[in-house]
């Protein structure tokens, strides 16, 4: 009897999935590309929508409200966008650069897609995956860590070699030509 | 070459421990710039601060500047005498035919040019000790900040700033005394 309970069970599921998955349905990944989120660096956002329905969506629209303007600024792309047509089992791809005004912990939540299917009029919502929060490092302990500040040392070296190269040639100058009177003696 | 004849007392102080005023002016000048250098690499490199961290740049570079400076006369003092042995008999050679050339040292007596000579041989000397000792002390001192400032890069900027600059200036002190 058990048996057979789960077996109906498994049936009725899979006969939900197929209904559910009926039409367009698109799928959205939110990924932050970026090893280490630095205040003041570009952080790279990329959107991925697949289309895992059994037909083609149109009017797709995304749109992402997490960046809050006053704790991120915009560098590249929008963090709205649209699409025509998404195609079955077609995917699309965007990316938005964006930088950290200051240092902290925010929270980075999903953004939104709305999308028609090709044989319905209604007008289906979606949510990407929320990245959680994130850790934006201050400047000045990612540039102590990672920057090889090559400028700065050769700057260093120039101002360095006067404080050796001076004395050593002042003492050179009379050593050599008291060394030279000696070998004359 | 002095205005006048130099008593004995005076050459000898001259030949001595004694360090001028000119002398102590020129280590204190070189000591406070080889001390400010790494101030450089801290702010650039180290990303510190310069507004925030001001006292402690100030306090430490004077501190520095002292024991390099301490470091340049005890090495200065230690080599003078060897090179006033080392350079007697070129500067006797160069003294005695500089001397021997003009009028008014062919008018000399033998003490005058021998005092004319120990006069040329410590001035020598103490130029070359001198040069020697800044020369010396800078390199070492600049070696020993870029090691220090490598081996405690893991620690807080405001504390390898304080065991790189004044740990050089203290163990070039401390070699100076041996040297």
């Amino acid at each position: 009897m058990a048996r057979a309970v789960n077996v109906l069970s498994l049936v009725l599921f899979a006969m939900c999935l197929r209904q559910c998955h009926a039409g367009a349905h698109l799928l959205v990944s939110k990924i932050i590309l970026n090893e280490h989120i630095v205040e003041g660096k570009d952080m790279t956002v990329q959107y991925t929508i697949y289309n895992v329905g059994t037909s083609a969506a149109q009017s797709v629209f995304l749109n992402d409200e997490s960046f809050a303007p006053e704790d991120f600024k915009l560098d590249k792309g929008l963090l709205s966008a649209s699409w025509d047509r998404i195609l079955q089992k077609g995917n699309v791809t965007h990316t938005v650069i964006v930088a950290p005004l200051a240092p902290g912990v925010f929270n980075i939540s999903w953004a939104q897609l709305t999308y028609k299917s090709v044989d319905s009029d209604d007008r289906q919502v979606g949510f990407s995956n929320s990245p959680g929060f994130i850790q934006v490092v201050p400047y000045p302990d990612y540039s102590r860590k990672f920057e090889h500040h090559v400028v700065d040392w050769l700057a260093f070296a120039v101002m360095s070699l006067p404080t050796v190269l001076l004395p050593w040639l002042l003492w050179y100058r009379s050593s050599s030509k008291y060394e030279s009177i000696k070998k004359t003696v | 070459m002095p205005a006048s004849k130099e008593t004995g007392d005076e050459l000898y102080l001259e030949s001595s421990r004694h360090v001028t005023k000119m002398a102590s002016a020129l280590f204190y000048g070189n000591g406070l710039i080889v001390s400010a250098l790494p101030l450089w690499l801290y702010w650039r490199v180290q990303m510190m601060d310069p507004v925030t961290y001001a006292v402690l740049f100030l306090a430490v570079t004077i501190l520095s500047t002292w024991f390099v400076a301490y470091a340049y006369r005890n090495v200065k003092i230690s080599l003078k005498h060897k090179i006033s042995l080392k350079r007697e008999a070129a500067v006797t050679r160069e003294v005695m035919s500089n001397l021997n050339e003009s009028a008014a040292g062919k008018k000399m007596n033998k003490s005058d040019k021998e005092e004319r000579v120990l006069w040329k041989k410590n001035e020598v000397a103490d130029g070359e000790a001198t040069t020697f000792s800044i020369f010396y002390n800078n390199t070492l001192y600049l070696l020993l900040v870029l090691l220090s400032f490598y081996f405690w890069r893991a620690l807080h900027p405001g504390v390898n700033y304080i065991l790189s600059i004044a740990g050089a200036g203290v163990v070039l002190a401390f070699v100076s005394t041996g040297a």
